[in-house]
């Protein structure tokens, strides 16, 4: 089982070579945030660090978001190992960049619950081989559909908003004011604290049991809240 | 810009389609759609009443199949959608790109309409379901107007709609959203006060609550979405049929504005002085129909 490390962009941007000591490999990006496309310095970090490659995370994204994840791929498609897609209209453009894919925690949502046949046939179409899970059945799922499983221990995702909680806009564009924040939130009502980081909403895993035969694990930094 | 308001019922659909809505939107019990099977129509027979008011009026009738469908489900949802066509319904709103998919493969065109829990954030996505065959678009109801010119501008000649997010606006994403909810649970009520995402968290020493913008920021909202040319304001189905009547009447007002051409400074003074406290809508979630 490979194991990769999940940076998020500024921490990418700091990563050093003992920082990777262990994995097989480092994710950068996000799966939920179009801001935090990682900036030219962390895709060097990460691939000095890395063996000269890395895994990039990509969310949902509106156009003017769509051009600067675009450019990043296109200008460093060469560091580029893998790309964790969840975006229906970015993974036509990847196809078009013949690079390795894994269907992302949002998208796995959906696919889990396609016809499998178009699903299958859409996976071949666009040469997506892996699926980030966070949930057993979605887990199980990947596995149904031919897919490696990827799968995200800790946290699972609940909830998503474009309308950023920390800057209180919807612009492509931030100051990241969200970078190394998680905040804990509480309610009896809902019976667990969801953790919010960056636009996402999660919660604790209610087991901490690895699924069977899954492909690789993603572990985030020790102290570093759910990404 | 025309109103399409969403209906639970035949009179639901009259006290629309008589005060000013141009179109009318059901679920029908065997096609999958986001809300309660109590908020549906329960045969196709009972959707004739309606298509005949919607036919004397010039009016139009459409059915939500905005949920994800089993594969298995596939041929009957198309036996369903052609005896509805065949009745006189003037099209379907769908999220599925398999069984859009699956209806292009089968030669069965329809006026399909894309659901806004499609979450088509851009124009690449959209040349993506553009391809299976739609006629018009629900935009996300977080996608605002200075991200969604390419999309109401598109090359395919889809129509585009949009919700007065003002009045009426999901907190998350809506279909990807798993935090427990009233649209999808029956005994939702027994356990929570409101939508778990209008609760108060306690976050630290403080009270954290998931934000929204502001009601000045949603109007100014749907005047840019007017003037950039959308063509449809929709009203949702509510299980509170007295709160979507508010609503309705609200938006109908808003559209008339925007159609005197009022300035846009001019349109979000009226809208904040029509509904002071907009966005509230989560305090209504008691099924209340207009019966018939």
């Amino acid at each position: 089982m490979e194991k990769v490390l999940l940076l998020s962009p500024w921490q990418a941007e700091k990563a050093r070579p003992k920082a990777l000591a262990g994995f097989d490999a480092a994710m950068t990006g996000s799966e939920f945030c179009h801001n935090e496309l990682p900036s030219a310095e962390a895709a060097a970090a990460l691939a000095a660090a890395g063996g000269g490659k890395f895994i990039l995370s990509t969310p949902i994204m509106t156009d003017k978001a769509l051009g600067g994840w675009e450019r990043f791929v296109r200008k460093h498609r060469s560091l580029l190992a893998e790309v964790v897609v969840n975006d229906w209209g970015f993974a036509g453009f990847l196809r078009t960049q013949r690079l390795e894919l894994s269907a992302g925690r949002l998208m796995m949502r959906e696919l889990a619950l396609l016809a499998p046949g178009w699903v299958k046939d859409f996976l071949r179409r666009h040469g997506i081989a892996r699926g980030e899970a966070d949930r057993p059945d979605l887990a199980e799922a990947a596995k149904r559909l031919g897919l490696q499983v990827s799968w995200h221990g800790g946290y699972v995702f609940r909830a998503v908003t474009t309308y950023c909680p920390f800057e209180d806009h919807f612009k492509a564009a931030c100051s990241l004011s969200c970078a190394g924040r998680t905040l804990k939130l509480g309610n009896r009502q809902l019976g667990q604290d969801l953790f919010l980081a960056g636009n996402a909403y999660f919660s604790e895993q209610t087991t901490k049991k690895i699924p069977a035969r899954i492909y690789r694990q993603v572990i985030r930094p020790a102290g570093s809240g759910p990404a | 810009m025309k109103i399409t308001a969403g209906v639970k019922s035949r009179k639901e659909a009259e006290y629309f389609l008589t005060n000013g809505a141009d179109e009318v939107y059901c679920g029908l019990v065997g096609l999958r759609n986001n809300r309660l099977p109590r908020e549906n129509f329960s045969r196709p027979e009972d959707l004739k009443p309606v298509l005949e008011l919607a036919r004397r009026t010039g009016k139009k009738v459409f059915v939500a199949v905005n949920e994800l469908v089993r594969e298995q489900e596939h041929p009957e949802t198309l036996h369903l959608l052609a005896e509805l066509k065949e009745l006189g319904v003037d099209g379907a709103i769908l999220r599925d790109p398999a069984l859009l998919a699956y209806f292009k493969k089968k030669k069965f065109k329809f006026y399909f309409t894309l659901s806004t829990l499609a979450n088509c954030f851009n124009s690449r996505t959209l040349a993506f379901f553009a391809r299976l065959g739609l006629s018009r678009i629900v935009l996300p109801m977080q996608l605002m107007p200075e991200n969604a010119e390419k999309l109401i501008k598109n090359r395919y000649g889809l129509e585009t709609e949009v919700f007065c997010q003002a009045l009426y606006y999901g907190v998350n994403l809506d279909s990807l959203c798993t935090l427990p909810c009233p649209q999808t649970s029956e005994n939702f009520s027994k356990k929570f006060t409101d939508f778990t995402c209008l609760l108060p968290y306690s976050c630290g020493k403080d009270v954290f609550r998931m934000p929204m913008p502001p009601p000045e920021y949603m109007f100014g909202a749907f005047y840019d979405y007017f003037h950039l040319g959308v063509g449809h304001a929709k009203v949702a189905r509510w299980p509170n049929v007295l709160r979507e009547i508010d609503l309705f009447l609200k938006v109908r007002l808003l559209v008339k504005l925007l159609e005197k051409g009022v300035s846009r400074k001019l349109f979000i003074h009226e809208g904040l002085r029509l509904d002071a406290k907009p966005l509230q809508y989560g305090k209504s979630f008691t099924l209340k129909s207009l019966a018939g």
